[in-house]
């Protein structure tokens, strides 16, 4: 009864409910409208003045006349996504923060990206650029929206914490005069508990904490024109220009499509191939065999890429194994596999197969090792077929290893390297076989820019960052397995 | 075991025979790339220039040349020394944070665990990259020094991630039991989990040791003093001595008794990289043996 | 006066290359003794104890540090400079060098480093490189001064575009190039009693009878080094080229765009079609066209010199009359001139390069007298030949002319034995491709490597781009130019070649590049090639 006294929580809440959706229009009437842009046009010598609505209309001079700016499009989905959450999705804490956090991201970037674009982009003197005080102020409120959205989560967290707490004395028949714990309360009491176990955890976080998230600050050069001098944090800032050089080229999207076709195949076919190759081990009934076996097919994995590629270039030649295969069947013009697009992606699963079949195995081997033979004993009281056992006890065993690495595997799927590639692929093939870091690699020859590759480098992770939040999700409902 | 053969039933034979079939043109396969290349180690260099396709057999005589070039480097027993150490060291810290951390983060109703789990996570798919990494290595001290090989790569997140998988997956009743007896979180961990988890745990020392086996990325950046290189950083300096393609670009470059042997080396250095971390592995078998009762540590 | 310094730096790279074809008619490989270079340094340059740190990607099977190479033993008895050797791991030269810029952890001296990010330039504005133009212009390096003076290819191409003075350029006083180009199988010439082929006309009989009475075929690669991109076989016959050319010396164009480029297609596609252009030729390694060249697959192909060696060997152990001629670029009608060919000048691309370290410890003045030492006559022949008396001597050859002879051998700086061949062995008394005044003739060959130079070298070349320098920001815009039609034109010369695609697109082809903003990046190299010119 105590908690209850106060104010009621949830209409405290509900106000600052009101608060988000109106520093949001807010945030984003004072970016499209009091932004002004006075500058000069290079060619013509003339005085402009455009606002955030020019950008948004492409209503501006040079290149890009009539495209809308990008950072514009972003700030107006992520003040509506926030508007949006507010109103329908209030308990929706994840989508608020993220939808403030782009904001801020969205109007902060919008300055430096046409500050950064107004000579090549717009033909605009740069020197003579001003953003007058709207895109100060759209920063202001859109930091204030995410202070009020944060602020707002901790009140709402104990009502929902009450509301949960008064369920459960309800249906336990309990009268209420029970105290809400305080986060904090909760935090000490866990920790109290559970030290030693934090304890154990802890030396691997402080190795996280220091080598990971020491030097993470350098993904930032994604986002400037990286130079020696200046180091990480001083070089000049771009925004986004990486990005737009990069999904400009006439082979961006071939090269993700490639990439994420690759991974896709090596998925569908690489994934399943060591769990079948650990299954039939596992039924092999001659203990020293299988042992052969297993050390002999994780033996590829440790040849080397150049030595891999060479064997397999010369498999493939007109005059190699492939191609006598082909003679065989009858084919008397047989085709060198490496020279046509079409079996370019063949070529590679399957040698990836090749490599890694008996490696990425072991793990499965060792599940196995770790199934409760009472169950198999079970099973065949009960008259289960080895097949049976298989599909009833086996694989259920190793489930969840199969979901943790598959998560994992997803996770991967933009990650499709250039060292294999750049061995394999030619101009016959490119149209199959060019992936994003492949063109990376080769403009990379051309003139060495860090910024570039770290920023075509962090859309691949943020992609799969979003493939492995889904994968998570989606096996935590399927399966119980999850990575967190 | 007995009792299953006697239920083996028609299908079950012909898989049986199936199985081994396939096995058996399966080893054939993956044994290959490593032959290729030992077969290519002792042939003669001259024929071995003009070789391409597949290959069974040495090529002219069986010559010892290639090996007698890479194993004459005074660099080769430092360097195997030194990956020993880092293998070591390094395979032995990997695993004293892993198994501390996975059985930390694998149990249930802590108020942290999942947090720290996104925390770990999140660093699989952003990285700084190798400038401030080097400069963070600089700030503490740790150029040119064995440690500075080590501490950066302590903890690797898909081996925790796995083992963490294996530990979450051993009965809560066992834990359950074991507390009721007074017992605290290290001799469960001790007790408990490292016999019933030791195939994954086998396993997972595998890939770190193999890690270490075939790490030479961090040392050619961090160190500068070549008696601190590991193996596979001299076979490398070894592998691209002889690579005299580099210095044809410039164009210059006649004709070197050199130049002949540069293919033999480059198989010999394969070979004597390779087959070494091989053998670790059958010794690992053992760990994988089946018949690990859960019933007998219960009871 | 620029116009008269280009003439005359004309007229001396073709005397040096009427005086290469002269040493070839008697005796191919002579040293003659050449006085090129001054002789300018005050020795020793200090008496004071000053040790620098010199960077170099260092790897050598037979001595192991540089400061074992005879050269540098001699050279810090005559300058009185130590040098301390900062080696980058073998294989890991680049990333140790941008790690190093970054922590600013800087020798004095970067020995042919890897390429700076943004530009040499850039590399100076970030106060990383020294620009030694005003030491130059105060005299500090007399050697180097007295050899931009002497000769207006060096004045004109040591330097950038602005007038800045950063790399120490290798100077070669006979251009020891063509090193890539055409081979033919002389055996195989002989048996069919051809003439070595001289017209497109003769390469496709010859290829022809070569395919019906050896079973050979012609081996080309258009990308790598010993391929079409590198030294423009069949492309040159067309007046085009895989990458960028400078049209009659003054107008930068795109190779594959040229009209010409056409017809260097329908040769090849023609040739593919019928059977005598390798069918592997898109995917081969570079292993395997080696392996082709050495047993007798191709009876033609394109190579660089520094793979002769080998392929001869193996392939006279496969066949005791394996013999190879080094062919001039084909023409479509006798007596016309290409002009384009595998090209190097007197200044070279390989340089060291100064830091701003020496001018931070105040050593400047020593540090650029001592590699201003490395540009003097005596510095010259020191790292070209090593120290006089301990590797070489110069002998009278009768005609009144002191002749190079090596002894290496009797003086005891390297144990004998079977393996110490020439080009094992040179690392411990002579430099290779270092900042310093080279005499390029000063190593042992085989007489096909004399042979080819002289007969690539009647080829014309003046289309050939020379070595322009863009700026930092024309370089990043070529790059993001360049990629996308660089990506296009690999793949759709393959595709032409192959007939995946038909020749009648060609049109479409060129359109397509165009439609690439093709024009803006020929504005740039156009304009580097003006400033280049104009200098």
């Amino acid at each position: 009864m105590v908690a209850a006294r106060k104010a009621d929580p949830a209409k405290a809440a509900d106000w600052k409910r009101v608060l988000i959706i109106v520093l949001c229009a807010l945030t984003l009437a004072s970016t499209l409208f009091l932004i002004q842009l006075n500058a000069v046009d290079r060619k013509t010598d003339e005085a402009l003045s455009l606002t955030g609505l020019d950008f948004l209309t492409g209503n501006t001079p040079g290149k890009s006349a009539g495209v809308p700016h990008p950072m514009m499009i972003a700030a107006i989905i992520f003040a509506a996504w926030g508007v949006a959450t507010a109103l329908f999705k209030p308990d929706k804490f994840f989508y608020s923060i993220i939808s403030a956090i782009f904001l801020i991201v969205a109007v902060f970037m919008f300055r430096f990206d046409v500050t950064y674009q107004a000579k090549g982009e717009f033909g605009l003197d740069k020197d003579a650029l001003s953003f007058a005080f709207g895109w100060t102020l759209a920063l202001v409120l859109a930091i204030l929206n995410l202070a009020v959205v944060i602020w707002r989560k901790s009140e709402r967290t104990l009502v929902l914490r009450r509301q949960e707490l008064d369920r459960i004395y309800a249906s336990a028949n309990i009268p209420g005069g029970y105290k809400v714990p305080s986060t904090g309360a909760i935090i000490r009491r866990d920790f109290s508990k559970h030290w030693p176990v934090y304890l154990m955890v802890l030396p691997a976080l402080v190795f996280y904490v220091l080598w990971c998230y020491g030097p993470m600050y350098g993904i930032l050069i994604a986002f400037n024109d990286y130079k020696a001098k200046g180091g990480i944090l001083g070089s000049a800032w771009v925004g986004f220009q990486w990005y737009r050089d990069f999904f400009r080229s006439a082979y961006a999207w071939r090269t993700i499509r490639n990439t994420l076709f690759i991974s896709f195949y090596n998925l569908l076919f690489g994934f399943p191939a060591p769990i079948i190759l650990a299954l039939m081990l596992n039924e092999m009934r001659s203990i020293k065999f299988k042992r052969v076996v297993q050390t002999i097919t994780y033996m590829p994995y440790f040849i080397s890429l150049v030595v891999m590629c060479g064997i397999l270039t010369d498999f493939c030649s007109t005059t190699g194994l492939f191609a006598a295969i082909q003679r065989l069947f009858g084919n008397d013009n047989p085709v060198n596999l490496l020279g046509d697009a079409k079996y370019f992606r063949s070529v590679y699963v399957g040698s990836e197969i090749w490599q890694r079949l008996g490696w990425d195995s072991i793990i499965y081997l060792s599940a196995l090792a770790g199934i409760d033979q009472e169950q198999y004993e079970a099973a065949t009281i009960d008259g289960a077929g080895k097949f049976k056992q298989v599909l009833h006890v086996t694989l259920p065993g190793i489930l969840p290893t199969i979901s943790i690495l598959l998560i994992l595997r997803i996770g991967a799927l933009m990650g499709v390297g250039y060292e294999k590639i750049i061995l394999l692929y030619n101009g016959l093939t490119y149209e199959t076989a060019d992936v994003v870091s492949t063109y990376v690699y080769r403009k990379g020859i051309v003139d060495a820019n860090f910024s570039f590759s770290t920023a075509v480098n962090l859309f691949n992770s943020i992609i799969n960052f979003l493939l492995v939040v889904f994968a998570n999700k989606m096996s935590a409902i399927l399966t119980e397995n999850s990575l967190w | 075991m007995a009792a299953s053969r006697n239920l083996m039933t028609k299908g079950e034979k012909a898989f049986a025979v199936f199985n081994y079939i396939f096995m058996t043109l399966l080893c054939i396969v993956c044994i290959y790339p490593l032959w290729y290349v030992f077969v290519c180690s002792v042939s003669d260099p001259v024929q071995l220039y003009a070789q391409r396709g597949v290959m069974w057999w040495p090529l002219g005589q069986w010559s010892g040349r290639g090996y007698k070039l890479v194993m004459e480097n005074p660099n080769i027993p430092i360097g195997f020394r030194n990956t020993l150490i880092y293998m070591g060291v390094g395979t032995l810290l990997n695993m004293t944070l892993t198994i501390m951390a996975s059985y930390g983060l694998s149990r249930k109703g802590c108020y942290w665990n999942g947090p720290i789990m996104k925390f770990i996570a999140f660093t699989m798919y952003f990285q700084g990259g190798l400038i401030p990494f080097y400069l963070m290595v600089k700030a503490m001290g740790l150029l040119d020094t064995y440690a500075g090989i080590i501490l950066p790569v302590a903890v690797n997140t898909w081996n925790l991630i796995v083992m963490r998988t294996s530990f979450a997956g051993i009965p809560d009743s066992l834990e359950e039991s074991a507390r009721l007896d007074g017992a605290n979180d290290w001799t469960i961990l001790w007790r408990i989990f490292f016999p019933l988890a030791q195939a994954t745990i086998a396993v997972i020392a595998l890939f770190y040791a193999v890690n270490w086996w075939n790490n030479w990325f961090n040392p050619s950046i961090f160190l500068s003093t070549k008696s601190k290189y590991p193996l596979q950083l001299v076979l490398r300096e070894i592998l691209l001595k002889n690579d005299t393609s580099s210095m044809t670009q410039i164009g210059s470059v006649g004709q070197s008794q050199q130049e002949q042997f540069r293919m033999l080396v480059k198989y010999c250095t394969i070979i004597v990289a390779t087959v070494p971390i091989l053998v670790v592995y059958p010794f690992l078998q053992r760990y994988f043996v089946k018949g690990v009762m859960i019933g007998s540590i219960k009871g | 006066m620029k116009k008269l310094a280009r003439t005359l730096s004309l007229v001396l790279a073709l005397m040096m290359v009427f005086a290469c074809v002269a040493f070839a008619d008697d005796d191919l490989g002579t040293i003659y003794r050449q006085h090129f270079g001054a002789d300018l340094t005050e020795l020793p340059i200090t008496t004071e104890d000053i040790t620098i740190d010199v960077w170099r990607g260092f790897s050598s099977t037979i001595m192991e540090t540089l400061a074992d190479c005879e050269v540098f033993k001699k050279m810090e008895e005559l300058t009185g400079v130590k040098v301390n050797w900062v080696y980058p791991p073998v294989g890991s030269e680049t990333d140790n060098f941008n790690l190093r810029v970054a922590s600013n952890d800087l020798p004095h001296m970067f020995s042919t480093p890897p390429a700076y990010a943004g530009g040499i330039e850039t590399a100076v504005e970030d106060g990383v490189y020294l620009d030694y133009a005003p030491y130059f212009e105060q005299g500090y390096t007399p050697n180097l001064k007295y050899l931009h003076e002497t000769y207006p290819e060096i004045g004109r191409d040591a330097k950038q575009d602005s007038g800045a003075m950063i790399c120490w350029y290798m100077l070669d006083y006979v251009p020891s190039s063509p090193w890539s180009g055409l081979w033919v199988r002389q055996d195989l010439l002989e048996k069919a009693g051809l003439e070595a082929p001289v017209t497109v006309e003769d390469w496709d009989n010859m290829l022809h009878v070569f395919k019906d009475q050896f079973g050979t075929l012609l081996g080309c690669n258009i990308p790598q080094w010993y391929g079409v991109g590198t030294n423009y076989q069949f492309a040159a016959t067309y007046d085009a080229a895989y990458g960028w050319i400078a049209k009659d010396g003054t107008t930068a164009e795109y190779g594959p765009i040229q009209p010409g480029y056409k017809d260097f297609l329908e040769l090849l596609h023609k040739w593919y079609e019928e059977g005598i252009l390798d069918p592997d030729f898109a995917t081969i390694t570079d292993a395997d066209y080696q392996a082709k060249m050495a047993d007798g697959t191709y009876g033609a192909f394109g190579s660089a010199y520094g793979e002769i060696g080998q392929a001869k060997v193996t392939g006279m152990n496969k066949n005791p009359e394996y013999k190879l001629l080094a062919v001039n670029m084909p023409v479509v009608t006798p007596g016309q001139t290409t002009h384009l060919r595998q090209t190097d000048f007197i200044v070279r691309t390989d340089y060291d390069v100064l830091t701003t370290r020496c001018v931070d410890e105040g050593i400047e003045e020593v540090v650029l007298r001592w590699k201003d030492f490395w540009y003097s006559q005596t510095g010259g022949d020191l790292c070209s030949y090593g120290p006089e008396g301990v590797s070489y001597e110069w002998v009278d050859n009768g005609n009144g002319q002191e002749v190079l002879k090596w002894i290496y051998e009797d003086t005891g700086i390297i144990e004998k034995g079977e393996d110490k061949d020439f080009w094992t062995v040179y690392p411990l008394f002579k430099l290779h491709n270092w900042g310093y005044l080279r005499d390029s003739t000063a190593y042992e060959m085989q007489p096909e490597v004399w042979q080819c130079i002289s007969t690539w070298g009647e080829d014309g070349h003046d289309w050939f781009m020379p070595l322009i320098t863009p700026t930092a920001e024309e370089a990043s815009d070529l790059a993001r130019i360049m990629t996308d039609i660089d990506t296009y034109r690999t793949e759709m010369t393959y595709k032409f070649i192959t007939g995946q695609e038909s020749l009648d697109n060609f049109d479409a082809f060129v359109e397509q590049i165009k439609s690439q903003d093709i024009e803006d990046a020929m504005e740039i190299q156009q304009a580097a090639l003006d400033r280049y010119n104009a200098r």
